[in-house]
């Protein structure tokens, strides 16, 4: 498992990332998280859902009530256009990180 | 499945955050809950598996807290913010008043409108009110002049405490030294002074005034706390003693009052010299405004040392008429300038009231305590008389009498009782404007305030009745505007507006008369120098708030239950109905029926009594008392304060008879020790034979008079003579006969059938035998004959120090009479003495009456509130019984009944009240008047005289006039019926 640290860290990327697409729930974005990392990252709800209001706050996602037939009213978040900005910037520094990373450890591109 | 978002709630609190926000996250965790059990169950888990395993998401609540506010600061309201919010939430409060004001104001136009509308409704109400609140205003203005007022001038006045029983200056010395008290004082009054303040001006022949003043101990304005206003007070440097300080043996402090009105406010008028009663004496302070010595309800001017000079005050020589007046040279005892400061060490005669001013923690009951032990020491002490007089009183052969006819017995024989000295110390508040006990301030508070209650709850209750009446009339108005909509809450407080609106108008009239009354009051009462607190009565600010504040309990009793009934919420009902009937006819003798006829029985009861009183003034004014009230003329004169020795007054007194008859058309002079038919004379106990060797005791008044009494009043000559005898030219024996000439009442007590001329009387250790029977006297106010009087002959001894209203000369002139005629005879006779206070004999019983008068007036102003308030109450049945029987009236003339008979059906109830009433008010006056017979031997002897005294017809009478008030009181009301058009009314249905 990988320390707080760095789960912290990265915690905000990754919520940038899968909102990229479609906007999604609270709930589905934790679930993404661990279905996509194969049960290696889960964030906690605790963690989760404050981490969601402060890029709220910041001005990066946006969340929007919806109610779908037969479902409980859920609040969904979006990407603004400025969270977009901010998730390239932050794939680059994270692929430029990498890529110093391994050319230190010497490893090659799979 | 649980409910999440409660669950949430009740673990995570975020007051701090704005509640929108606040609202979102719960909503949001609820929602990721019910994702997580979804899941959960999804998988096959149990709903409480699935349960668990959802809750188990978050564990620790108030990490959650921390981390949400850390992640939400702009959510988050600062402390300051908070506050903030607090204020407008605040803001919006009071906007919410602003428009309750709006409405209250909007009420106030309404009701004004209404009221308007029904200007005889708004008359009745007002003026009931007024009569109410006036009345109360009155009891409490008089209850706060008198009862409520502190000592005026002293300090912490609610620490003094005064002997009830005047003691002796030795013994007051003692209580001031040994008692403990944190101060004591003592002094001798009021007693008058004759004092002229133009010594100094030069302006030539000012004449004396009568002021009245205390003499006083050297501790007097120390122990009572009062300030000098200018110069300084008697023994302010701690010394007095006149043979110490010689000028204090002339010093005089003067009231505010005294320097203001007799010395023109003069600043310099320290030092200035006043004649005071033949001696003079020097201003050397005037003391703090307003007071008035330490009982100001008889209020003092002038305060002299006990050390002065004796010139100045009768009081200070030695007492004449004592065992060491009369002593050997006992003539001696009245000369002025006596040895000064004797009345300092006499213990014989007890004539100084002393306060004493309690220490820090003193409490009355240990004070009564030590003063009681001290008097035991004291009268052993100087129990010298004391035991004189025991042995005497064993000598003396007595039967089996009682206890009072012992006591009469020793006041026969002339002896004084115990100087109060054997009697229990009795102590009393002295904080007021009188020493009263203390527990009488707070029983005249409760006495009053029940007083008032009970007027206020006679008005209320009557204005309360007239108020649902009006409220049945407009039931369906209300119903309608209930029915649209109106909150019941907000109409209660549109009907409470309007009664309100009523109390502040009567509440204003009702004052506005009171302070008219009492303003009137006090201004008769400001020229009598007895009155010093007459301008006390006008309502000051306390006053004024207490009448506003039972105007507005008025207003709101009176508003209150009516206004609850009348919007009580069987909407349907009203409106169908209209006005109630049927279901809800007023029982006949429901409580409000019960209170009018008692209304009505206390009303008769008061109409006779108070005919009863104004019949008895009515009577005693007129009654016929054979004198010459418009040619005999009366003057007075106080030779012991003119500075007269006995034998100089007697000098006098011999002498001015001829020199007054050279003033043109005077053909009678005489002189008495009180004045003329006034009801207070002292009465006294005399002994005459009856039989058997046995004597019996009597209660007479007595009166001394001078030679040609009865020819200078113009009365008829007594049978049998006149007193012509002059014991002031001869010297009687003591064991001799002295002459005396009773009045026709006392000739019948004293003597019964027997004939009295020649008949002996026992009295004060002298034999007086009766040589002739005069119709002298005025009956009093009840009775049908005067009191038992017996006319002594005037002697020396009764000259100096003489009464203390001084000596009356009774003139006869069939001319008018001037005191500055009057005054130059007398000053022609010696200079030294002067004349005041003339007036013919009809101004003295004005004045004599006045004080009946006002009580006259009082009980007129009760009668016009009971009859006005019983006759409102009937009114208030009448209205009623029109409007519930509208529809029965409209029936019922549309069958053709006669106007007659539709007014005697809505009276109907009003007159059988009202006649039930005053047939009761017959009865209790009567008994009433029986009871006060039994308590008062004049009012029997009265009720015994019969009809000349008239309660019979009055009895008769009062329920009439009474009746037919009510009858008038309910007709007006009762003519509304008649215009009771009955196509309106069957069309109502």
């Amino acid at each position: 498992m990988f320390s707080a640290e760095l789960k912290k860290g990265s915690s905000e990327m990754l919520i940038l990332s899968l909102l990229e697409d479609e906007p999604r729930h609270g709930y589905e974005i934790g679930k993404l998280i661990e279905a996509r990392s194969g049960g290696r990252l889960t964030f906690a709800l605790p963690t989760l859902y404050p981490t969601l209001l402060r890029l709220e706050n910041r001005g990066w996602i946006k969340g929007r009530w919806v109610d779908k037939p037969g479902q409980r009213r859920r609040c969904f978040y979006r990407l603004t256009p400025e969270g977009r900005r901010v998730l390239t910037d932050q794939r680059r520094t994270w692929e430029d990180f990498i890529g110093a990373v391994n050319a230190v450890m010497g490893t090659t591109h799979a | 499945m649980r409910d999440w978002e409660q669950y949430v709630r009740q673990h995570l609190t975020l007051p701090d955050f704005v509640p929108p926000r606040e609202a979102r996250i719960v909503a949001e965790l609820a929602s990721q809950f019910e994702d997580f059990h979804r899941d959960a169950t999804a998988r096959g888990l149990t709903d409480d598996e699935a349960d668990a395993y959802a809750r188990a998401q978050i564990t620790d609540w108030a990490a959650l807290a921390d981390m949400l506010r850390a992640a939400d600061r702009p959510h988050v309201r600062s402390r300051l913010d908070r506050w903030g919010e607090h204020l407008a939430d605040r803001a919006r409060e009071r906007s919410r008043r602003v428009a309750l004001l709006a409405d209250l104001w909007q009420d106030l136009r309404d009701a004004r409108r209404r009221l308007a509308a029904e200007p005889g409704f708004a008359a009745v109400t007002i003026g009931t009110l007024a009569i109410g609140v006036g009345l109360c205003c009155l009891l409490f203005a008089v209850l706060n002049g008198f009862a409520l007022q502190p000592l005026p001038g002293a300090r912490e006045p609610e620490r003094l405490v005064s002997l009830q029983a005047p003691v002796s200056y030795p013994y007051f010395e003692a209580y001031r030294d040994g008692a403990g008290t944190a101060g004591a004082l003592a002094f001798i009054g009021p007693v008058p002074f004759n004092v002229s303040t133009g010594a100094t001006s030069g302006a030539g022949g000012a004449r004396p005034e009568r002021v009245s003043g205390h003499i006083v101990s050297p501790d007097y304005f120390a122990t009572l706390g009062v300030e000098p206003l200018l110069g300084r007070l008697i023994g302010a440097d701690g010394s007095y003693a006149a043979s110490d300080r010689p000028e204090m043996a002339s010093a005089v402090v003067v009231s505010e009052r005294f320097w203001r009105t007799r010395l023109n406010g003069d600043p310099a008028a320290i030092g200035r010299t006043l004649r005071i009663n033949g001696g003079q004496a020097t201003v050397i302070g005037v003391a703090a405004r307003g007071f008035a010595g330490a009982f100001p309800i008889g209020p003092a001017d002038l305060f002299l040392p006990v050390g002065a000079d004796p010139s100045l005050a009768p009081e200070l020589r030695r007492e004449p008429g004592s065992e060491a007046g009369r002593g050997p040279g006992g003539e001696s005892g009245g000369e002025p300038g006596g040895e000064r400061g004797a009345v300092l060490t006499r213990t014989s005669s007890p004539t100084f009231r002393v306060v004493f001013r309690l220490a820090q923690g003193q409490s009355i009951a240990s004070l009564r305590e030590a003063i009681e032990l001290q008097t035991r020491a004291l009268d052993q002490q100087y129990g010298g008389t004391q035991d004189e007089r025991s042995e005497r009183s064993k000598t003396t052969e007595q039967t089996e009498r009682d206890k009072r006819d012992q006591r009469d017995e020793r006041v026969v024989r002339g002896e004084r009782d115990a100087h109060g000295r054997t009697t229990p110390v009795s102590l009393l508040a002295a904080g007021g404007l009188m020493p009263s006990p203390p527990s009488l301030r707070r029983i005249t508070a409760v006495f009053f305030g029940t007083l008032i209650v009970l007027i206020l709850s006679f008005t209320c209750a009557n204005l309360a009745g007239v108020m649902l009446a009006r409220g049945d009339g407009r039931s369906r108005e209300i119903a309608v505007r209930l029915s649209l909509g109106a909150g019941r809450f907000r109409l209660v407080r549109q009907l409470l507006t309007e009664s309100l609106l009523l109390a502040i108008g009567g509440g204003a009239a009702g004052f506005a008369a009171a302070y008219l009354l009492l303003a009137l009051l006090a201004r008769s009462l400001a020229d009598s120098p007895a009155f010093s607190t007459a301008s006390r009565l006008t309502p000051d600010l306390r006053v004024a708030a207490g009448t506003f504040a039972i105007a507005m309990l008025a207003g709101v009793i009176v508003g209150l239950a009516p206004a609850l009934a009348a919007t009580r919420p069987d909407l349907l009902h009203r409106l169908k109905d209209g006005p109630a009937r049927g279901t809800r006819h007023v029982r006949r003798f429901g409580l409000r029926n019960l209170f009018l006829v008692y209304q009505m029985t206390a009303a008769t009861a008061l109409t006779v009594v108070i005919g009863f009183m104004v019949g008895g003034v009515y009577r005693s004014a007129r009654a016929d008392l054979g004198v010459d009230a418009d040619r005999a003329w009366l003057v007075s004169l106080d030779l012991a304060r003119d500075g007269f020795s006995r034998d100089e007054a007697r000098a006098f007194l011999l002498a001015l008879p001829e020199r007054l008859a050279t003033i043109g058309g005077i053909d009678g002079v005489s002189f008495t020790d009180a004045v003329p038919f006034a009801a207070t004379f002292p009465t006294t106990a005399v002994a005459v034979a009856a039989g058997d060797r046995r004597e019996a005791i009597h209660h007479v008044a007595t009166q001394r008079i001078g030679p040609g009494f009865a020819a200078a009043l113009g009365l008829p000559r007594p049978r049998g003579m006149e007193l012509t005898s002059d014991p002031l030219r001869v010297d009687a024996a003591d064991d001799a006969l002295m002459p005396v000439v009773i009045n026709e009442t006392a000739a019948r007590q004293l003597f019964g059938g027997r004939d009295p001329i020649g008949g002996v009387i026992r009295h004060e250790s002298r034999r007086l035998q009766v040589v002739g029977v005069a119709r002298y006297g005025k009956p009093g106010l009840f009775a049908s004959e005067p009191a038992p009087t017996l006319l002594l002959p005037l002697t020396a001894a009764d000259l100096v120090p003489g009464p203390p209203d001084g000596l009356t000369i009774v003139l006869h002139s069939q001319a008018g009479v001037g005191l500055p005629a009057v005054a130059g005879a007398i000053a022609r006779v010696d200079a030294r003495a002067s004349a005041f206070n003339l007036r013919s004999v009809r101004q003295a019983f004005a004045q004599l009456d006045r004080g009946v008068h006002y009580g006259t007036a009082l009980y007129a102003l009760l009668g016009t509130f009971a009859i006005g308030l019983a006759s409102i109450g009937l009114a208030g049945v009448t209205a009623q019984a029109v409007v519930r029987r509208r529809r029965e009236i409209g029936i019922r003339v549309a069958l053709g009944a006669a106007r007659g008979s539709v007014l005697r059906l809505v009276m109907r109830d009003a007159i059988v009240m009202a006649g039930i009433g005053a047939l009761l008010g017959a009865a209790v006056a009567v008994g009433l008047a029986r009871v006060l017979a039994s308590m008062n031997r004049e009012f029997s002897q009265t009720l015994a005289g019969g009809a000349s005294v008239g309660l019979p017809p009055l009895a008769a009478a009062a329920p009439l006039l009474l009746v037919g008030v009510a009858l008038a009181a309910s007709y007006l009301p009762a003519r509304r019926s008649t215009a009771i058009d009955p196509l309106i009314t069957i069309r109502e249905e």
